[in-house]
């Protein structure tokens, strides 16, 4: 038995699901469409949270309906008798998904469901999936009315339509509908699992906040080569599970606690805000996390052959960090977290690495897009903790000396490098590093190839209490 | 207009001007720098202490002038809520109307908001900035030593050196008490950024009137014509909607945000520009010329091509981006949406580019963003930017934001077309005249030079209907499908985003091209909304990205080829609202779906 599952619950639950499809059974699959947007409309994370616990609530509503295979994160599929029960049920689910969160996407398709070739079948509904995603309608979101009234303080997407409750704000701030159904909701859960309210500022250090997008990588080839319900309804409770837990000992091993807000984003994405000192070892956590479970998880009992099985041991994730001041909104700061992920992911794969990272630490007057932002080689995880300590030492060198080494004191610069070589040899912190990564720095050409780079700069601006020694 | 330069020089010590260039780590502050690493001054800077310089001149003389922009007159009581400036008989004081003030429009009369238009100081010492790091520290008085964690450090230009800077800047409209205000305030400034009790932000600044060049004339034939737009200095495109405190820019220009630089350009040079009429009919919505949106472009390419992002469909390496190649997976989903059973989608999956991968190193496809052919997404930077209560000399409330801005250096390019024969030389000479786009146009922000190119058209339109429908033949072949209706496929690609009547815009399609089904639709929906200078912001609308994809079908017994002046009449004319402003430009056909197919 997984450690993560129980095969059998699938097992039995695949059964009731094809027994609720009768003798014409058909596929009902689901997608909630920018599911993102949703849970970091607002950059308050009492709203962040409500919008998670909306999709986790509509979750829970599709599994308890008969006939699903299996719900998370916003995905689903269910199987019904008949086609017009697949569309009635379609269309169930729309207005639910739309009433749960005030006025959001979810994109529906069907197919009929042939046992004999049930490869084909569901190849047929992801790909009548993909083109609902497509095709899907705009979210009713009042944008007409947005000229004639107050945008919502919150999200500034939605017209203002109700008093803003938030402390201290200005008698004059409205909150759309949404804002307003996703914090009481999160004020719900707040007060259900006695959490602390936070805002980004609670959890920012010094001013800045560290922001994290993960998603496991080739997850497409992963479910495109699974063959059968049981199997497709196993592994997605695997991947949500999986990444639950690491999500779980991630946090653990950084113990950064309640200090942390994870919105739900669905299946193998996480997304994490929290204080810039828990980040190193938030990501250590989550890598040896990974490993671990994912080489134990096996065939699930028999239900993957050999290269689904091989694929589900070896995921990887790609990994993309920022640190920014606190006052930028957490959309942007999560759009661009996830601009990083898709850096790393393109470190990882076959001859490559299992995960990879790409960090920034945004200053005031960084580019924080295009070419050159994104130019820097991700870090294979599997070399993370060796960088991790590397960039905690170099933390310890005056940061006046580390900030020579960046932007127009460029590397390479005959004259810079001179005055570098100058700086090692009369500071015991720079020689202490040096040491510490096994370069003697008395070697003028290895001192020159040691050279930090940006990534680990920016890694060591994250060690805060280093720096303050420093 | 007239055109002046503005030298700057540091008598001692150095400069401090903070939140345009980044302070890395270890650093608290660094002075503001080009992308070249040389100091500069930025305009904004210049501009207040220039400003703050000539208010104190004129209460001095009695006269009256509110405090940057605020409408309120501290030597004549206490301020309140800020306002549009009426100090002067009803009319904004000299300091709004030489810097601007906050107008929500522009008032009657009015050509342009701030009458004086000043870019960043650029260092002219002629030699490479050498930098230093100053080290700052506060003293707790209690103890007299110093604080604990309150060590500051500050990279400056090294002093030392004679530190200079030159700007360039013009007078809207030039008449004498601008020039003497403006003169006054040059010769009294004496700071400019932080420090002054350090002994930092000393200046001595002279003004010299200089006559301006007169621009060459571009040449214009009728017919579509392409430019490239090349930013001198950074520029803020506004984005349809605000993001709390940090103003993002569009990373594309609009065909409002051109057409409303070519109308500030040619009102102020025209002596009546309300009443020519080349230029009337050049901007009219209805009738005049189409200004299209302008898409990052590779700077050297000898002509114009399509300038649009990749359609929804493209795909690219995971791992090595359009390196490896790029691909168009439209015929992969327009087989898919026609599969008629289960298995012959699973053969139209096998055969699919998404299902087989990059064809160099097998890594999964990912959708591709950004704009079409070889250029680069621009690059952008963040500047944080405060504005200054001059009562209390501390960031006034809600006035502390970031500001992301398009790098200069960044080319965007479009043609635009439909020009009315009799204004093309209106056109000519707007292109001619010194052009910005989007905000802060009076801080040199957003300056462009243009470059009219030839437009590289794509093949004719039959030609591109019949190598679409041999393709869509071909692969629906190799999945087993019935190839019978490739004929009647139609597909439309949107080049700008396309602000439909209704729907996503394809009711309009649907009464032009009498399609009786839509077998396959890659859209997205985003928000548009725009300013116009006269009436204020415009109320926000629902747009179909642009990138998106129509698939047609035509009715039973009837073929593309039948209708290729229909679709020729789509593409020259455009659809949905503000066409004149470059919105709802359309391809049939895209050739990309081939070229994106090897």
């Amino acid at each position: 038995m997984s450690q993560l599952i129980d095969v059998s619950v699938i097992r039995e639950q695949t059964a009731r699901a094809l027994r609720a499809g009768g003798k014409t059974p058909w596929l009902v699959a689901f997608d909630a469409v920018g599911i993102q947007e949703l849970v970091t409309a607002s950059s308050r994370p009492i709203a962040m949270m409500g919008g998670s616990q909306a999709v986790k609530e509509f979750d829970e509503e599709a599994r308890a309906r008969e006939g699903c295979v299996f719900a998370g994160g916003g995905r689903g599929l269910l199987l019904v008798d008949g086609e017009s029960r697949a569309h009635e049920l379609a269309q169930e689910l729309t207005r639910a998904y739309s009433r749960a969160t005030v006025g959001s996407v979810l994109a529906t398709a069907s197919a009929p469901y042939d046992q004999a070739a049930a490869e084909s079948s569901l190849t047929w509904l992801r790909m009548r999936l993909a083109a609902a995603k497509d095709e899907a309608p705009p979210p009713e979101d009042g944008i007409e009315r947005l000229g004639s009234s107050r945008p919502c303080a919150d999200c500034l997407r939605r017209p203002g339509e109700h008093a803003s409750q938030k402390p201290n704000a200005p008698a004059t701030d409205r909150i759309c509908s949404r804002c307003k159904q996703l914090i009481e909701l999160g004020r719900r859960q707040d007060r259900e699992q006695r959490r602390e309210r936070l805002t980004l500022q609670d959890l920012s250090e010094q001013g800045r906040i560290a922001v994290l997008a993960a998603d496991g990588n080739a997850m497409g080839r992963l479910f495109a080569g699974l063959q059968g319900l049981e199997a497709l309804a196993a592994v997605s409770a695997t991947v949500d599970a999986l990444f639950t837990r690491v999500h779980e000992e991630a946090l653990a091993s950084c113990e950064a606690g309640d200090r942390h807000v994870a919105p739900v984003t669905g299946g193998d994405d996480l997304r994490v805000f929290l204080a810039p000192e828990h980040l190193a070892a938030y990501v250590s956590g989550l890598q040896s996390s990974l490993t671990q479970h994912a080489e134990a998880l096996g065939d699930l009992d028999g239900l993957l052959d050999e290269a689904s099985a091989r694929r589900l041991a070896g995921i990887g994730v790609g990994i993309g960090t920022v640190v920014a001041d606190d006052h930028h909104p957490a959309s942007r700061l999560l759009d661009l977290a996830h601009e990083l992920e898709s850096a790393a992911k393109t470190g990882c794969g076959p001859g490559a690495a299992r995960s990879a990272i790409s960090l920034r630490v945004i200053q005031g007057g960084d580019e924080v897009s295009g070419p050159r932002a994104l130019e820097r080689q991700p870090i294979d995880l599997a070399d993370w903790d060796e960088k991790v300590e590397s960039a905690r030492r170099l933390a310890l060198v005056p940061g006046a000396q580390r900030s020579r080494l960046r932007g127009r004191s460029a590397q390479g610069d005959p004259e810079r490098l001179n005055l570098h070589r100058y700086q090692v040899a009369r500071s015991d912190a720079w020689k202490d590093w040096h040491d510490a990564i096994g370069v003697d720095w008395r070697d003028r050409d290895a001192l020159d190839a040691a050279l930090p780079t940006g990534t680990l700069l920016d890694l060591a601006a994250l060690f805060t209490k280093e720096r303050r020694r420093a | 207009m007239r055109d002046f330069v503005l030298e700057v020089k540091v008598p001692r010590g150095t400069l401090a001007v903070g939140g345009w260039s980044p302070a890395p780590d270890g650093l608290d502050g660094a002075h503001a720098a080009d992308a070249d690493g040389l100091p500069l001054i930025p305009s904004s800077a210049l501009r207040g202490a220039l400003r703050e310089t000539l208010e104190g001149l004129l209460r001095g003389a009695g006269l009256p002038a509110c405090s940057g922009g605020d409408g309120h007159d501290p030597a004549r009581g206490p301020g309140g809520d800020e306002r549009e400036c009426d100090l002067d008989d009803g009319a904004p004081c000299a300091a709004c109307r030489l810097f601007g003030g906050r107008f929500a429009r522009l008032g009657a009369g009015r050509r342009a908001f701030s009458q004086l238009i000043l870019g960043p100081a650029r260092c002219a010492s002629g030699h490479p900035a050498d930098w230093s790091v100053r080290h700052g520290v506060s003293i707790e008085r209690r103890r007299r030593s110093a604080a604990e964690g309150r060590l500051f450090n500050l990279s400056t230009p090294s002093p030392g050196r004679h530190l200079s800077f030159r700007a360039e800047g013009r007078l809207t409209e030039d008449d004498e008490q601008a020039r003497r205000l403006l003169e006054a305030a040059a010769r009294t400034v004496t700071h400019v950024g932080a420090g002054r009790s350090r002994g930092l932000a000393r200046i001595e600044a002279e003004l010299r009137w200089t006559e301006a060049s007169a621009a060459e004339l571009l040449e214009l034939r009728p017919g579509p014509v392409g430019i490239r737009l090349h930013l001198e200095t950074p520029a803020c495109i506004g984005v349809p909607l605000p993001d709390g405190q940090v103003r993002d820019t569009r990373r594309e220009i609009p065909g409002s945000t051109l057409r409303g630089s070519i109308g500030f350009a040619l009102a102020e040079s025209l002596e009546d520009p309300d009443h020519d009429e080349e230029f009337q009919a050049l901007v009219a919505e209805d009738g005049g010329a189409s200004f299209p949106f302008l898409y990052p472009a590779d700077a050297s390419a000898p002509e114009v091509g399509l300038a649009a992002p990749w359609p929804l469909t493209a795909r690219a390496c995971k791992r090595h981006g359009a390196g490896h190649g790029v691909r168009d997976t439209l015929l992969d989903r327009l087989a898919a949406a026609l599969a008629p059973d289960a298995r012959a989608a699973g053969r139209v999956d096998e055969l699919s580019a998404e299902r087989r991968g990059c064809p160099r190193c097998e890594a999964p496809l990912r959708p591709l963003r950004g704009p079409r052919g070889g250029a680069e997404a621009p690059a952008t930077r963040t500047v944080t930017r405060v504005a200054l209560d001059r009562r209390t000399l501390a960031a006034r409330e809600r006035a502390l934001f970031s500001q992301v801005l398009l790098e200069e250096g960044s080319a965007f390019e479009g043609v635009v077309q439909s020009v009315p024969e009799a204004s093309i030389g209106r056109l000519a000479q707007a292109l001619s005249l010194p052009l910005s786009v989007g905000r802060g146009r009076s801080m040199g922000w957003g300056r462009v030079r243009v470059e009219v190119l030839p437009v590289a058209a794509p093949p004719r339109l039959e030609a591109r209907a019949k190598d679409f429908a041999r393709e869509a033949a071909r692969r629906f072949e190799a999945c087993g499908l019935d190839t019978a209706i490739v004929d009647r496929l139609v597909p439309l690609t949107l080049l700008s985003p396309l602000l439909p009547e209704d729907g996503d815009g394809r009711t309009e399609l649907s009464a032009q091209l009498e399609a009786v089904s839509w077998p396959l639709v890659v859209r997205r929906f985003g928000v548009e909304r725009g300013w116009d200078q006269r009436k204020g912001a415009r109320p926000a609308v629902r747009s179909t990205v642009a990138g998106s994809v129509f698939v047609a079908l035509l009715p039973e017994g009837s073929s593309a080829a039948q209708w290729l002046d229909r679709l020729a009449s789509i593409e020259d004319k455009g659809l949905g609202q503000r066409r004149a402003m470059g919105h709802g430009r359309v391809i049939a056909f895209d050739p990309f779906i081939i070229q994106g197919e090897s």
